[in-house]
């Protein structure tokens, strides 16, 4: 019997082998393979494969995952995506892990963000037919999505212990005129919620209704999308009582661009009104206790640059999906065949003042506004940025030069009127950033590689009980961040960069006495107090053009880590080593 | 164990004998309008590159692309520049092509399907094909300098003089 096993395996994978080699089937893959480990005992183990194979009409994915642990999310040994995909002419369907994006993420965004270990993605089906006129689409599918949460039990800033399980299906259908094109969507999702205390689970149901119309040309393009979502939550009927207590509410979210061309220059306008939920101040992050509201799987335009500087980074504003408001206008173009502008300017605030009655029961005030407020009680969010990216020396020197000032009413903590006074505090984060970046070419092999950024850093509570007054968040009232990178790359081999990351303070709450310094700090300590000073070394040596291996010493300091208009708090990883090996076959 | 590590062993070397990309691969473009990969195949190699509005390497990449566009587009190269831009800084891509001048045809993937599906794993991405969908050349990241070693991969797809 089991010499039968075996030859049946055996043929089998003969079977399978030949077919490969024979039958078309085209089968290409990456791999990625990282472990770290450090003084905090910031260990990971990360290890993936992604498998990508055709044959004919047929596409197929799979990718297998052995985490123990990753360095964000849970660890995982096993088989942890596949999708088979059938595409004929107009038609296409899958079946399985699905991502799609619908609506401008209004209705839905899926995306597989490990970075922040945020999955939004669908295991089930999709059907879809299009053509360059009409489009239709079809998906039903399952969804478990973990988040991070201190309002249950297993709090850790690096494993999610919140788990949502979404069923959904939707269906749209859109059609091309000229320029034009027109689209209306349909999503229904029945959302199970864990509920700690009842050892049961919240059930909600939302319905999302929305339309986009587009319109594309050489001088003008506009992006539109409207989204009505309704949503139930069902109350459980005791015995003997006989009451219909069902929550149902209604919000909606409606995004719009547009920019103008004239030549190389563009102007652009961003517009958002999130409205799905009117959370008080105190509830406004808690989404274990306040179930409802705008859904995780719909990852909306945050409507603020994105920055690819670390220090800007830290500080990116925190969407509030359920209640915001917002514009962006951005300038950009050539100021000579050498310099390219830009100039960006964001502003956001919540849709009402939050005040305190005199229960000290949070009350909405005021009506829902259509522009963003500066009035401090309604959250404001506002920056501006001017960047220039230019070549000098005979082309040989490229250069990037920002100035960003950054000013962002975080949490609103009270917000009390009485007949002669206003009380109030909140949370504040004002800053000024000057990020540059330099790369000089030396010859066709070698370059030298400048990223210098600065940072004054003013975080903290600001009240007002009788005179208005600042408690900083740090032991200084300004925080002074630096980040240095200089690096040396020779092409097309390899590139080495010494970065120091350091501040004048810290915030009081994740000061680290016991810190230890590494080999690095310790050197440069004879050159300044490296008490405040995050230093490591980055290489990365291109094996050839299928393998790549990436190495890590030294420290690097936590903070906030964004993306998709998600943050995470991401731990410091203190004097350790990285090593990271990317193949692809 | 040892039978498992052979069946895998097997199938990593299928690996060595094919990498091509599949002319059915679709492609949306910045108009919502989709193309199918073969469009460009039909005229001849094909640089597809992944960058983002936040990925300094890619733009520094990107102005060597717009060269070669321009030298190569009547020898049958077309470059097609995807990006994976969330919608976060979707609305930016426009303005940074038309600021720059890039004439090259861009597309959308926001949620890395078309990086995933060709293997995309760290930002620049590059994947050079013939006509026929073989992978001739694959670049990860951009180190400055990386452009000639581009250069010299693309003449030889198109069968030019190094």
């Amino acid at each position: 019997m089991i010499s039968n096993l075996i030859y049946f395996r055996r043929l089998i994978t003969t079977l399978l082998l030949y077919n490969v080699l024979n039958a078309q089937i085209n089968i290409t893959g990456t791999s990625s393979i990282g472990y770290g480990t450090s003084q905090n005992n910031f260990t990971f183990n990360d290890n993936r494969i992604d498998l990508n194979a055709d044959w004919n009409n047929w596409a197929g994915w799979l990718q297998l995952e052995h985490s123990q642990p990753p360095q964000l999310g849970r660890s995982f040994s096993g088989l942890r995506k596949i999708r088979v995909d059938y595409s004929k002419e107009s038609f296409t369907i899958k079946l399985g892990d699905i991502y799609e994006f619908w609506g401008n993420g209004l209705a839905l965004n899926m995306v597989d963000d490990q970075s922040i270990d945020l999955d939004t993605g669908i295991r089930g089906g999709l059907i879809n037919w299009s053509d360059n006129v009409y489009s239709f689409e079809v998906l039903a599918g399952m969804q478990d999505i973990w988040r991070i949460s201190n309002q249950v039990i297993g709090f850790n800033d690096r494993v999610p212990n919140y788990e949502i399980e979404n069923t959904i299906y939707g269906l749209r259908a859109g059609r091309f005129i000229g320029p034009w094109s027109i689209g209306s969507h349909y999503l229904n999702v029945y959302e199970k919620h864990p509920d700690a205390i009842l050892k049961s689970h919240r059930s909600i149901t939302h319905k999302l209704l929305g339309i986009n119309i587009n319109y594309f040309s050489d001088k003008f393009d506009l992006s539109m999308d409207y989204i009505k979502k309704t949503w139930i939550e069902k109350i459980k009927k005791y015995e003997n009582i006989n009451n219909n207590n069902d929550i149902i509410k209604d919000g909606h979210g409606f995004y719009a661009n547009s920019s103008f061309y004239l030549g190389q220059w563009s102007i652009g306008l961003s517009y958002k009104n999130y409205l799905f939920e009117k959370f008080s101040p105190q509830n406004r992050w808690d989404f274990v206790n306040n179930v409802g509201g705008a859904l995780t799987l719909q990852q909306m335009p945050t409507v603020f640059k994105q920055h690819s500087s670390l220090l800007l980074g830290k500080i990116t504003h925190l969407i509030d999906y359920n209640d915001e408001l917002g514009y962006n206008f951005r300038l950009e173009g050539p100021l000579t065949d050498k310099i390219i502008a830009s100039l960006n300017y964001s502003r956001s605030s919540r849709h009402n003042e939050w005040a305190l009655d005199n229960e000290w029961v949070w009350q909405a005030k005021s009506d829902n506004a259509l522009l963003p407020s500066k009035d401090k009680m309604y959250n404001p969010f506002e920056e501006f940025f001017i960047e220039l990216n230019g070549y000098a020396i005979s082309d040989k020197l490229n250069y990037v030069i920002g100035v960003s000032s950054t000013y962002d009413v975080v949490d609103l903590y009270t917000n009390q009127y009485s007949n002669e006074f206003h009380f109030f505090s909140y949370e504040l984060v004002d800053a000024m950033t000057i990020p540059t970046h330099f790369t000089y070419l030396i010859d066709n092999q070698y370059s030298i590689d400048i990223t210098f950024e600065y940072q004054e850093l003013k975080r903290g509570v600001e009240s007002r009980n009788v005179s208005t007054i600042f408690n900083s968040n740090f032991t200084k009232d300004k925080q002074l961040n630096r980040f240095i990178s200089i690096g040396l790359g020779s092409s097309p081999k390899w590139s080495i960069a010494l970065n120091l990351d350091y501040s004048n303070t810290d915030e009081r709450v994740i000061i680290d006495q016991s810190r230890e310094k590494n080999l690095i700090e310790e050197k440069l300590d004879s050159i300044w107090d490296t008490s405040f000073t995050w230093a490591s070394i980055d290489m990365i040596y291109n094996v050839n053009q299928n393998h790549q291996l990436s190495l890590s010493y030294g420290s690097q300091r936590g903070g906030v880590l964004c993306s998709n208009g998600v943050c995470r708090y991401i731990q410091p990883f203190e004097n350790g080593f990285k090593i990271g090996l990317v193949s692809t076959f | 164990m040892i039978k498992k590590f052979f069946f895998i062993f097997y199938l990593f070397l299928t690996f060595l004998i094919s990498q091509n990309v599949s002319p059915n691969l679709t492609l949306k473009k910045m108009n919502g309008k989709s193309v199918k990969l073969s469009e460009y195949l039909n005229k001849g190699p094909v640089l597809i590159n992944f960058w983002a509005t936040w990925c300094s390497p890619c733009k520094k990449e990107m102005v060597f692309l717009d060269q070669f566009e321009r030298r190569y587009k009547d020898n049958g190269l077309s470059i097609l520049s995807i990006s994976i831009d969330s919608q976060k800084s979707l609305a930016h891509v426009r303005s940074y092509i038309r600021a720059n001048n890039y004439t090259y045809d861009v597309f959308l993937d926001p949620n890395r399907q078309v990086f995933k599906k060709l293997n995309g794993n760290l930002m620049p991405t590059n994947v050079l094909i013939d006509k026929d969908g073989k992978v001739l050349w694959r670049h990860y990241g951009y180190i400055p300098g990386d452009e000639k070693n581009m250069d010299l991969e693309l003449r030889s797809a198109l069968k030019l003089n190094p």
